[in-house]
């Protein structure tokens, strides 16, 4: 028997949970979208080509019902700031309250940028994607993911160099925080 | 910030290893003279580790029994039978079609490297929790068995087989305690091991939600997912073992 699609979907689940995150913060709301995104690829499977990349066309598809059924409900969604860092705080013990912060800190300044820079952001910096993938899975130019990703960075330097009162600034933050 | 011609995104580029050798050579030139250069190159390595950090727990947790239902109960458009060579696990000492379910609740499924949530008493846990059982993945020949320990409990791990897969090497094996057993894939795709699935085996005569295929084709379909070659054969397999499963 050849391998089923739906087992290489079940593989990707993390990762499609991580991007519906960055594109919906509540928890459950990220699930329904991921879930949406499975049905509607599973129902459009014939046009995925095989040998092309199933991650890059499953993220397309999720960016894509997001705009067009997400996006609204999402807006009124109240921000649980709360819950991000007392979840990060929970998952690991071994980890300092310091870099606890330093992850809480980051999400919630990745959760500020806009939509646009944020989707670039995860797909490069957190899925892994080439800036070619990631052009594809956004359908824009490879020029544009770049000028995004750019600035998305810089506003995310900005931003968690402003929340430590370091002498030196922002650099001492960002290359000084590896223990 | 373009000093010498070089844009912030050449930088970052740079720092995301996304551009031919030539311009790295010069950019690397460029970052050596430059120490304001180099703190931007720094900062987007920075950026860009802290964003996965930041979602590291969302790609360990827990995976909801929904989700994985909600894929492996629908059927896909055409259901064709994609392209990949037929390979089928080396599970001669597996029982044949095992009835495999997932288990809600029972946190051991498709978490990355990191063990948060795993139920204390699963195998999984043990599995995850163990470096005895990282260990006894990377060292036994396959068919072979070790004993590992966690948490008071004591399971038997058994390594039953080996793949080639993109950019390092995968293996599965099962774990089981006297209550219970899973099966799981673990890969070494970077510097180490990592467990990458485990799936709980149903108990006998439980009537929880078991999904239409077994944890072996799930497995199977992760190998594909991640490259895999057919299983190695036996001295491949121990060559690798001897050289710490370099490629």
């Amino acid at each position: 028997m050849g391998t089923d699609v739906r087992h290489q979907i079940i593989a990707l689940l993390p990762r499609l949970r991580a991007f519906a995150r960055a594109l919906v913060r509540d928890r459950e709301a990220a699930d329904d979208l991921v879930q949406a995104t499975c049905e509607r690829a599973l129902r459009a499977i014939d046009r995925w080509e095989a040998g092309t990349r199933l991650d890059s066309w499953m993220f397309r598809i999720m960016r894509n019902l997001w705009i067009d059924e997400f996006r609204k409900a999402q807006s009124a969604a109240p921000v649980d700031e709360g819950a991000d860092v007392e979840q990060i705080a929970g998952a690991h013990g071994d980890r300092t309250v310091e870099s606890n912060l330093m992850l809480a800190r980051t999400r919630r300044a990745i959760a500020e940028l806009p939509e646009e820079q944020r989707s670039v952001l995860v797909l490069v910096c957190v899925e892994e994607l080439s800036y070619r993938e990631a052009a594809d899975a956004l359908e824009i130019p490879v020029g544009t993911v770049m000028s995004r990703l750019a600035r998305a960075r810089e506003a995310l330097s900005a931003m968690l160099g402003e929340t430590r009162a370091k002498p030196s600034g922002s650099r001492a933050v960002l290359s000084g925080e590896r223990p | 910030m373009s000093r010498s011609g070089v844009t912030p995104e050449m930088l970052m580029a740079f720092a995301d290893q996304e551009i031919d050798r030539e311009t790295a050579e010069a950019i690397e030139r460029a970052v050596r003279d430059n120490p304001e250069l180099a703190e931007t190159v720094a900062a987007f390595r920075t950026t860009r580790r802290l964003a996965r950090e930041a979602f590291g727990d969302v790609l360990a947790e827990p995976m909801p029994e929904r989700l994985i239902r909600s894929v492996l109960e629908s059927t896909p458009e055409g259901a064709r039978v994609l392209p990949f060579p037929p390979r089928r696990l080396r599970g001669a000492a597996l029982p044949l079609a095992a009835s495999i379910m997932i288990v809600a609740g029972l946190a051991g499924y498709f978490l990355g490297q990191r063990a948060g949530g795993v139920h204390p008493s699963a195998p999984g846990a043990i599995a995850f929790g163990d470096p005895a059982a990282i260990e006894a993945l990377a060292s036994l020949p396959s068919g072979g068995e070790r004993v590992v320990r966690a948490s008071g409990a004591e399971a038997t791990l058994r390594v039953t087989g080996s793949y080639g897969v993109d950019g390092g090497f995968c293996r599965t094996f099962t774990v089981a305690t006297a209550a219970q057993s899973a099966r799981g894939l673990g890969c070494k795709r970077g510097p180490g091991w990592s467990i990458e699935a485990i799936i709980a085996d149903a108990p006998a005569g439980g009537d929880q939600y078991r999904p239409a295929s077994g944890g072996d084709e799930i497995l199977e379909g992760m190998l594909d997912s991640l490259g895999a070659s057919e299983p190695l054969a036996a001295e491949q397999e121990r060559a690798l073992i001897e050289s710490g499963w370099k490629r």
